[in-house]
């Protein structure tokens, strides 16, 4: 993983505990938010929304069943947001 | 502008609870201004003991962020109005975060609910808002999500 | 009984302590204030009723623990999360964590879990309340 990738991950990751409040350690690249983390679709749509805000990106709805852990979110942000890594 | 007539035509909420007057100020898929008047007769004022001091007439926070709440359900309306994209099914209070309590409002106030959109989808809504009574900010919203639920799963699902 | 403060309805039938708060309980019924309005036809508890429930217990036991000469405000739901309706039959039970801040002596942090008498969790709220010297104004 790159420096740049690595930093973008742990932003995430920053992100995603504080609406699942949890510790962010305890959030890995794979654990599942809704059966490791107790999200669920609320705790989805707030994470989505602050994504959106945090890289001024717009996500569609369609894609909240994807972001199921930290790896497929950093998938769609950089998709989006046009990340080259 | 819109009047209580028009909200009651765009909130399901209805007397007592429909917690909006008028709405001043509307940009689709951007911004309200609405406000509620507090008045003594109220049934949040009824049955209180005698002899109590003022604070104790102060507006329940709860119904301050129902009446906040009810402000950003009818931004939300009203933007899906606007671009042809009404939410299917009913809408409800899905959560909030970060409402702080910053000074109070009592009978003779006008509460002026000011809500900014953060998120727009087909079936949600992420806002964040401010409420004013004059030119004292009473109370803050981090944000407020809503989620439309179909109708069918109303009766399992969250509510407001 | 005639209430001390405003507020759109008692939303409390019972406080119970327990080993880390109290538990509080409330029945929903259709004739509870406002509910008329929430909705006409189909009445519901209203979500800031939920927090409205959990504000009076947490104050209720604050108020026992220090005495007369305070006076407990809301001072912000830090979080609250709504996962399932009440429906008049229902009864609510909010199982309460009361913890004093430890930054701050004047504020108490209340983290509710609430359930329905089927054990469905209908809400998650995390509130903060203040605490005044001085029951009155003066």
């Amino acid at each position: 993983m790159t420096q740049v990738m690595s930093n973008r991950m742990n932003e995430l990751r920053e992100v995603v505990a504080e609406v699942l409040e949890v510790e962010p350690e305890e959030i890995t690249e794979t654990s599942h938010f809704v059966d490791d983390h107790e999200a669920d679709s609320l705790r989805a749509i707030e994470i989505l929304a602050r994504l959106e805000k945090m890289y001024k990106i717009e996500i569609p709805q369609t894609e909240l069943p994807r972001m199921e852990n930290l790896r497929a979110v950093y998938d769609v942000v950089k998709q989006y947001a046009g990340w080259q890594d | 502008m819109l009047e209580y007539a028009d909200l009651t035509a765009i909130l399901p909420h209805r007397h007592p609870i429909l917690q909006v007057d008028r709405v001043l100020e509307v940009e689709p898929g951007r911004r309200i201004v609405a406000i509620k008047a507090v008045t003594g007769t109220e049934p949040c004022f009824a049955g209180l003991a005698e002899g109590l001091p003022q604070s104790a007439y102060a507006y329940p926070p709860a119904l301050i962020v129902e009446s906040l709440g009810q402000a950003g359900a009818a931004l939300w309306l009203l933007s899906a109005r606007a671009t042809g994209e009404t939410p299917e099914g009913t809408l409800v209070f899905g959560a909030a975060r970060d409402f702080e309590f910053l000074g109070a409002a009592y009978p003779g106030d006008v509460l002026r609910h000011e809500v900014v959109v953060e998120s727009l989808k087909p079936n949600s809504a992420v806002m964040r808002g401010e409420t004013w009574v004059g030119e004292r900010r009473i109370a803050v919203v981090g944000s407020m999500l809503a989620v439309a639920r179909p109708d069918t799963e109303l009766a399992a699902g969250p509510t407001g | 009984m005639s209430r001390s403060f405003a507020a759109p309805l008692d939303a409390v039938d019972q406080v119970d302590p327990s080993a880390d708060g109290i538990t509080a309980t409330k029945r929903i019924v259709a004739t509870d204030p406002y509910l008329a309005g929430h909705y006409p036809g189909f009445p519901i508890y209203p979500g800031v009723f939920t927090v409205e429930t959990v504000h009076q217990a947490a104050r209720r036991a604050v108020e026992a623990d220090r005495g007369p000469d305070v006076r407990v405000e809301l001072a912000a739901v830090r979080s609250v999360r709504f996962k399932a309706p009440l429906l008049p039959g229902d009864v609510l039970t909010a199982s309460c964590q009361l913890r004093d801040d430890p930054d701050d002596p004047h504020r108490v942090r209340v983290v509710a879990d609430c359930r329905r008498g089927d054990g469905a969790a209908t809400a998650k709220v995390t509130l903060e309340l203040r605490v005044r010297p001085g029951a009155t104004d003066a």
